[in-house]
């Protein structure tokens, strides 16, 4: 227990840096090799269950259950690793940056109420309320990786994230609550495995930011001329088979 | 109008019992039969929603009636709940009512039916029972879906210890569901034969996030489960309490108790209701609430608080009088001033509540507790500190109440400070250790660190100041703290010696200590004292009537060098004291000193007691000597046994004996000794004593012996026995015969070694070697390598010439360098007679001659070897010739070299000279008269002249065989 916590710390400070890193600048680091490397580290950490979906299991009280066999990734609920590979760099980056935005969204659900109640006094709570920020963190590196390749001639940009007051609404229970702990667990799980995919897909693109894809340049086909500020509203490619929020 | 209804009365009157006659006649549906029953379900609350209407009501008015209601599961025969409802209906009401089902509605199908009575006492004709209305089923398993498995109630809201039943319905025909309440699993009972309950009893709260029930339904497919979400009571609210800072504003507060906070449930939530006002105010935080004072001088409050959550509701009232609940903001600008040793001053504001006055209180700490603490009204925000200790730390602090009616006291506002320092108060506790020493003695001061109280703040030094009062003269010292001591060398003059303590503010009033010239040792008797858990009470007798106080002085380590010198003085009129010292040990010896003080401040040595705080068991038992080993006892001694040493008074020693005998010896007692068998024991009471003789012993046995030594508390360790062995009670008088004997042979043969060479001489004196006659080396200075000596093996003797010695002549081997005149012969050789060599040895034969050079040069001069045949029978004074002293002293003086080297070989042929040695009885110069018997002190020695062409030659085993057979031939001579 004392290990998981040192690691746990260790993790959060990692994370933490990587995050601040982006946030204290305030602007994107120009250095295509920094944004990436920054990237997969976070892959990295993010493909890790302790961030996550233990956490989400001990808290959820699934733990009693035979989890390893309930809490299997749907299938098709997050693209494959050949997918993500087929996807031209600004698809690859956009659809990561959906698939974020789904798990924030539903992470902010499940934490909603009951986290701001119990957050401080469990560690598992602090996990996943931490955890939250870091994928803040990704989305960030995504859209600064995402402006220095638009640079280079993309038009899409999609706005960086940030911890704003969550809106979005309760889930509706209608699937029955118990079906939405287990439906969490298999997301978790799922999204655990895709961000190993990414990881490995990232660590495909060592070389600098003029090499093109096969299928497609990286820049988006639907691209944006002109356009500079990026909007949330923007249409992103979702990737198949995700869960709706 | 009282007419009118005498009238209306009337008219019932007549009515009723007509209309009853009709009814019974016609067979029509009683009045209060409920009519278009309709049952619903609530699943949220797993309630069944009941609505119905009495249409046949004879009156208009409003009635009192009883509806009794049956419920039905499964088929209308099992009824599972009967109960009554009394209500008022009017004709053509439509009637409500719920029930909560225990069981999950949707997993049975209910029936339900009802029938009323009137409760009206106008109306006994009513008071029957109507006709039960037809049997209303409710059945939701058709609308449940096409899932084959379905698990009841869904996420239900609870509290904490209700009993919840829950229920499935499997549509498909598998019997081996396993449910489980958070992965224990749960005892299922089958209801009908697709549904199955469990239920649970007295539920706990988990977690918000609800507790997990599920079944396991298909293997490989994902459980199906609900969620029950139980919540914590939601608790009674305690500490109400509202108050204000300023009359502005009030502040309610409680204690909120657990949060009941669910998934599914926000936290309760708390309301504040004023009822003078009719205000309401919805609270933000659990746990308090601020209410604003209303403008039109409200006085009296009268507040309910309510805690509400989704399952219960709390409340709680107060009332009170404004100004009763005013409690002051903290005071401001606190300050303190003119802060010196003893005294300061402290300052303060409050904020100001319209006109009031308020009581203030002062609390002086130190050290965490209050050491002044005053209560007051205030006036102008000023408080004088005193009575404060120089160079201290205090706290000091104010808080403030509402002077009109007291309600409760601000917050404290305070600060630390520290008093400044004073000169010291008191001397110092100043002693001394002198050690005279050649010329003066060495003085050491010790003395004790003033208390924080006496010291007025921190001593930065010492100072000593040592005046000689037989020859004026002083000199100076300063010592740094924290030092407690200093060592001085003075002469052997009287000395008053003055110590003070100084801190920044002054110095502390003089100790005084004075040594005397003559330190006065005196011998005094060291007494023993019994100390206890409390320490050493000592007492000791004034010396002299003119003593200003009395010290003990004592050592708290005396083994260790240092020692840790302490003393505790006494005034003049105490004799006695009790030393305590957290230092003392159980088993070490402390000696204590009582010193007398003169009113010349001189210390003079009055009484020396010496003792144990807790005495021990000795340490080590004494090495034990053995001595004066007799047949009946023997010494024991451990004289080297150092009492002084031990962890406690010795007070004796126990001598224990073991031996085989069943008895013990006298003065002996047979104890027994711990881990031992039986002994003997016999205890010494003298400590001094350190020598033990064990007496009545028997002789040759074995005893074992151990000696160990005894205090107050206990014996010495247990040790090993020495064995000791008495001797055979005959061994010692078989010494006293055997040794003088043994002396006595010892000297004789000393005596007998001394003598033997006398002996010798006198009984068988040594034959002269002729190889180490000094003939030899004249022969060899003639450089005649043509002589030499002959050796008897290669002689054939032909005749053995005897001669008889007499008894006591000396037959001295010639050495070189001995001439032959220094030679005795204090009676010459005696021929006996000579031997035929060959025929017959027993006739006497023809002559041949021995010559012996060495001997009897003279002899072989006299021709024919001047040997003269003797038959064995003669006398010997036919053998006078040779036997002469004269005749042979005559022979000696010619140079016997020349004729020695005269004869050549051929001359001397064959020559033998035999000798036989043989003393005599009788006198040295007087001739024997007896005939010679060679038998008798005769000693056989041959020298002989070998011829030269012989002697090379090795000796023939002949010779050799011819030698031996003429010995033999001569044995009877021996």
């Amino acid at each position: 227990m004392q290990v998981q916590l040192i690691r746990r710390t260790l993790l959060g400070l990692v994370l933490g840096l990587l995050l601040l890193s982006t946030v204290a600048m305030g602007s994107c680091s120009g250095k295509y090799q920094v944004l990436l490397g920054q990237l997969q580290q976070q892959a990295k950490i993010m493909q890790n269950t302790d961030m996550l979906l233990d956490p989400y299991i001990r808290i959820q009280g699934l733990d009693k259950l035979n989890h390893k066999e309930y809490c299997k990734e749907r299938p098709g609920a997050f693209p494959g690793k050949d997918a993500l590979r087929g996807l031209s760099r600004w698809g690859f980056l956009q659809t990561l940056n959906a698939t974020l935005g789904l798990v924030l969204h539903r992470l902010a659900a499940f934490q909603q109420k009951v986290c701001n109640l119990t957050k401080d006094k469990d560690q598992d709570w602090k996990t996943l309320c931490q955890a939250e920020l870091y994928i803040r963190g990704i989305r960030n590196n995504i859209f600064c990786l995402t402006r220095l390749l638009n640079l280079n001639g993309s038009s899409e940009v999609f706005a960086p994230t940030w911890a704003g007051p969550r809106t979005l609404p309760w889930p509706t229970p209608s699937p029955g609550a118990f079906n939405r702990k287990i439906d969490g667990c298999k997301f978790l799980q799922g999204y655990h495995r895709f961000m190993h995919s990414v990881g490995q897909v990232l660590g495909e693109w060592e070389e600098g930011p003029s090499r093109t894809r096969r299928h497609s340049p990286f820049w988006a086909p639907q691209g944006r001329a002109g356009r500079t500020r990026p909007s949330r509203r923007a249409k992103r490619p979702m990737p198949r088979g995700l869960l709706p929020p | 109008m009282a007419l009118f209804a005498v009238l209306q009365t009337t008219f019932l009157l007549v009515l009723l019992p007509l209309g009853t006659y009709q009814r019974k006649v016609s067979s029509e549906p009683l009045p209060l039969t409920p009519e278009s029953l309709k049952v619903s379900i609530n699943s949220t609350c797993q309630c069944l929603n009941l609505q119905w209407s009495v249409h046949n009501l004879p009156y208009h008015q409003e009635l009192q009636i009883i509806v009794q209601i049956q419920i039905s599961r499964i088929k209308t025969s099992n009824v599972v709940w009967v109960g009554n409802y009394s209500t008022t209906v009017k004709r053509n009401q439509v009637l409500h009512w719920s029930w909560e089902s225990e069981l999950p509605l949707e997993c049975a199908t209910h029936f339900v039916r009802i029938r009323s009575v009137m409760d009206d006492a106008k109306f006994p004709e009513l008071k029957s029972w109507s006709k039960w209305s037809s049997w209303e089923e409710v059945d939701v398993q058709d609308s449940l879906g096409h899932d084959t498995f379905f698990l009841f109630p869904k996420d239900k809201l609870v509290e904490e210890g209700s009993n919840v039943t829950f229920c499935y319905i499997s549509r498909s025909n598998q019997n081996n569901i396993s449910c489980y309440l958070e992965g224990i699993q749960v005892h299922v009972e089958q209801l009908a034969p697709n549904v199955s309950t469990f239920h649970l009893s007295r539920v706990p709260f988990v977690r918000p996030k609800g507790t997990n029930i599920f079944c396991d339904v298909t293997q490989g497919e994902d459980p199906k489960g609900t969620i029950l979400y139980v919540s914590k009571v939601l608790e009674e609210l305690k500490d109400f309490s509202c108050e204000t800072r300023d009359l502005k504003t009030l502040n309610c507060t409680w204690d909120p108790g657990s949060d009941t906070a669910l998934e599914i449930q926000p936290s309760q939530s708390y309301t504040l209701f004023e009822s003078f006002s009719q205000k309401k105010k919805v609270c933000k935080h659990r746990n308090w609430c601020t209410w604003q004072v209303s403008q039109d001088s409200q006085e009296m409050y009268h507040f309910t608080l309510m805690a509400e959550n989704y399952l219960r509701k709390r409340t709680v009232h107060l009332v009170f009088k404004l100004t009763h609940r005013v409690r002051p903001m903290t005071p401001l600008n606190f300050f303190l001033e003119n802060i010196n040793s003893t005294n300061a001053t402290m300052t303060w504001k409050v904020h100001p509540i319209g006109n009031s006055t308020f009581l203030c209180q002062v609390e002086l700490h130190h050290d965490g507790q209050i050491i002044q603490n005053k209560v007051f009204m205030e006036m102008n925000g000023k408080y004088l500190l005193s009575e404060m200790e120089p160079d201290t730390h205090y706290l000091a602090r104010v808080r403030c109440a509402y002077g009109n009616h007291f309600w409760k006291w601000s917050e404290w506002i305070g600060r630390k400070f520290t008093t400044l320092e004073a000169a010291p108060l008191a001397a110092l506790d100043v002693w001394r250790n002198v050690k005279s020493v050649p010329g003066g003695y060495n003085v050491t001061l010790f003395w004790k660190p003033l208390s924080k109280f006496h010291a007025n703040g921190k001593i930065r030094f010492y100072n000593i100041a040592v005046e000689n009062l037989d020859k004026p003269s002083q000199f100076n010292l300063s010592i740094l703290a924290p030092s407690n001591n200093t060592a001085l060398i003075l002469h052997k003059y009287s000395y008053q010696i003055r110590v003070t303590a100084s801190n920044s503010m002054g110095t502390s009033p003089a100790s005084v200590i004075v040594i005397s010239g003559d330190l006065g040792d005196k011998d005094i008797e060291e007494e023993r004292v019994k100390g206890t858990e409390d320490g050493f009470s000592l007492s000791w007798k004034p010396q002299s009537g003119d003593a200003i106080g009395y010290v003990v002085e004592w050592c708290d380590h005396p083994q260790d060098p240092l020692c840790g010198l302490q003393w505790k003085k006494l005034g003049p009129n105490t004799t006695s004291t009790v030393i305590t010292s957290d230092a003392f040990r159980p088993g070490v010896r402390y000696n204590f000193r009582i010193y007398e003080v003169s009113t010349k401040w001189i210390a003079s040595l009055l009484e020396k007691k010496t003792g144990y705080s807790q005495e021990l068991a000795p340490s080590d038992n004494p090495k034990v000597a053995m001595g004066s080993l007799t047949s009946h006892s023997f010494t024991l001694s451990w004289k080297d046994y150092s009492t002084e040493s031990q962890p406690g008074f010795i007070r004796g020693y126990y001598v224990y004996l073991k031996s085989r005998m069943e008895q013990c010896t006298s003065g002996f007692e047979r104890t027994v000794l711990s881990d031992a068998p039986a002994n003997c024991e016999h205890k010494i009471d003298n400590p001094e004593q350190k020598t033990f003789t064990v007496e009545n012993l028997q002789p040759a046995s074995s005893y074992e012996v151990f000696v160990t030594p005894y205090t107050s508390t206990s014996k010495g360790p247990n040790g090993t026995f020495t064995k000791v062995t008495t001797p055979d009670e005959y061994t010692h008088m078989l010494i006293r015969i055997i040794l003088p004997m043994i002396l006595c042979i010892l000297f004789i043969t000393i005596v007998c070694y001394f003598k033997i060479q006398w002996m010798k001489e006198k009984c068988y004196p040594d034959i002269p070697d002729p190889y180490k006659s000094s003939v030899l080396s004249l022969i060899k200075s003639k450089e005649n390598t043509h002589l030499t000596i002959m050796n008897l093996k290669d002689c054939i003797p032909d005749a053995i010439e005897v001669v008889n010695k007499p008894e006591g002549s000396k037959t001295q081997p010639l050495g070189i360098g001995k001439s032959l005149t220094e030679t005795e012969f204090t009676k010459p050789a005696t021929y006996l007679y000579l031997l035929p060599t060959e025929e017959n040895p027993s006739d006497p034969g023809p002559c041949v001659c021995f010559e012996n050079f060495t001997y009897n040069q003279a002899a072989s001069d006299l021709g024919s070897c001047g040997h003269i045949p003797v038959p064995p029978d003669a006398p010997p004074s036919q053998l006078g010739l040779l036997n002469s002293p004269e005749n042979l002293l005559k022979t000696l003086e010619k140079d016997y070299t020349n004729t020695l080297g005269e004869i050549s070989a051929g001359e001397t042929s064959l020559n033998y000279v035999s000798q036989l040695a043989s003393p005599m009885p009788g006198d040295k110069d007087s001739l024997p008269t007896d005939p010679p018997v060679p038998a008798q002190c005769s000693e056989y020695k041959m020298q002989m002249a070998v011829p030269l062409g012989r002697a090379s030659s090795p000796p023939s085993e002949d010779s050799s065989l011819s030698s031996i057979a003429l010995l033999d031939q001569g044995e009877h001579y021996r």
